[in-house]
């Protein structure tokens, strides 16, 4: 092994070069001492790329995992029958809709875990967190939210919160980057709900046909807000 | 417990630690990395019986990662985050090291994606440079040929040429 095939065999295994490689490092003094530099460099580089890990993150998986079994393969097909169903439906429906209102319900569609009960409270200082990255503020409550994350809606950053229903997840999506002058009603045979100003931006409050909005779109119009600039 | 949920647990608590790394150097964001490998790994727990070969699992949840990151951010500007601003905390080091790392990170993320990307997985998941490849869908040349530059702009941005007097080498 001469110098150059050394210092590619440490690029390409820098953990482990192999024997050949080591035999080559022990008889050639300029390889060694650049392999002294590379190994110092590479410890840094370990250290600095291996950010912490959040704690609780695999707890919370296996918690969500507990109560999501796998589906059996019969299960998987009638699934993607109905979701291919669905969506030539929604498509359909929403002809005639703004392009706004399609981006909601299209988004909601495409979560549809989000829309299976049975979740925890998140803790509030996540859901401060995201909204935060939204430029929203919550001042009070708007009800038990079961998730709080980003999300994109239509190609901008949303907020996509989890709130429990009557008969169902609520969907809140707090959109800063849409503006809406009034209330715009969104829906189709199986979801309505409207999206409702709030500062510069706009929020969509979704749930199951069935399922009373008004309360909860109240309380996001008065108590949620969203700053002139957002993260 | 079943044995398939406590197989999904034990590869979740292995590998959970270069998953989370591997998602928050794609958007250098800890709260969309957390998203990101939680929904992932839902998604995994609803497949694990695709999963025929579990030496791939490695590999197989990175995919699924990478996917889903994708999947998030199709079409949309990226965020850029102030990594001054993180508190990415590094307790069990001395404050030297800490800073050295917060600059070195700094200038991690100014890596292009293309080059940013093979070095986490490297470094950080432990991949060879074939599975690296086989991930991202490149050839093994390219692969090192990406590996080679990001460890020396990252030298020469760090004033520390250790890499650079290998010039020649590929």
């Amino acid at each position: 092994m001469n110098c150059l095939e050394y210092r590619r065999t440490l690029l390409e295994r820098p953990t482990d070069p192999g024997s050949g490689a080591r035999e080559h490092q022990l008889a050639c003094r300029a390889c060694a001492d650049w392999t002294t530099q590379q190994q110092r460099f590479e410890q840094r580089l370990a250290y600095a790329l291996s950010v912490p890990v959040p704690e609780g993150v695999a707890e919370r998986v296996m918690l969500h995992a507990a109560w999501r079994s796998p589906r059996p393969h019969w299960q998987t097909i009638a699934a993607t029958v109905a979701a291919v169903t669905l969506g030539a439906l929604l498509a359909i429906q929403l002809a005639d809709q703004p392009v706004l209102a399609q981006s909601v319900l299209t988004h909601v569609y495409d979560e549809p875990d989000l829309l299976i009960p049975g979740s925890e409270p998140v803790d509030p200082a996540r859901l401060k967190a995201v909204l935060e990255r939204v430029g929203g503020t919550l001042d009070g409550t708007i009800g038990s939210v079961l998730h709080a994350g980003l999300c994109p809606v239509g190609g901008k950053l949303a907020a996509h919160l989890v709130v429990a229903g009557e008969h169902g997840p609520i969907a809140v999506l707090v959109m800063p980057e849409y503006g809406v002058a009034t209330n715009t009603a969104v829906g189709d045979d199986k979801l309505h709900g409207a999206i409702v100003p709030v500062g510069r931006g706009s929020v969509a409050v979704i749930g199951f046909r069935g399922e009373s909005l008004d309360v909860l779109a109240e309380r996001v119009r008065t108590q949620l807000s969203i700053a002139d600039h957002g993260a | 417990m079943t044995d398939k949920r406590r197989k999904f647990g034990t590869l979740v608590a292995a590998l959970l630690p270069q998953l989370y790394r591997y998602a928050y150097w794609l958007n250098q964001d800890g709260q969309i990395a957390e998203d990101v490998v939680q929904d992932a790994l839902l998604r995994a727990w609803r497949a694990i019986d695709s999963l025929k070969d579990e030496t791939r699992a490695k590999a197989w949840l990175l995919t699924i990662v990478r996917r889903e990151h994708a999947r998030r951010f199709e079409g949309v500007q990226p965020v850029f985050v102030d990594l001054g601003a993180l508190e990415l905390a590094d307790t069990a080091y001395p404050a030297e090291a800490a800073a050295d790392a917060a600059d070195l990170r700094r200038l991690i993320a100014e890596l292009e994606p293309a080059y940013r990307e093979p070095l986490v997985l490297q470094v950080v998941v432990g991949l060879s440079c074939e599975e690296i490849a086989e991930l991202l869908d490149l050839n093994k040349a390219t692969v090192l040929t990406r590996l080679f530059r990001a460890r020396r702009l990252l030298t020469q941005r760090v004033a520390a040429p250790v890499v650079t007097d290998a010039g020649g080498i590929l």
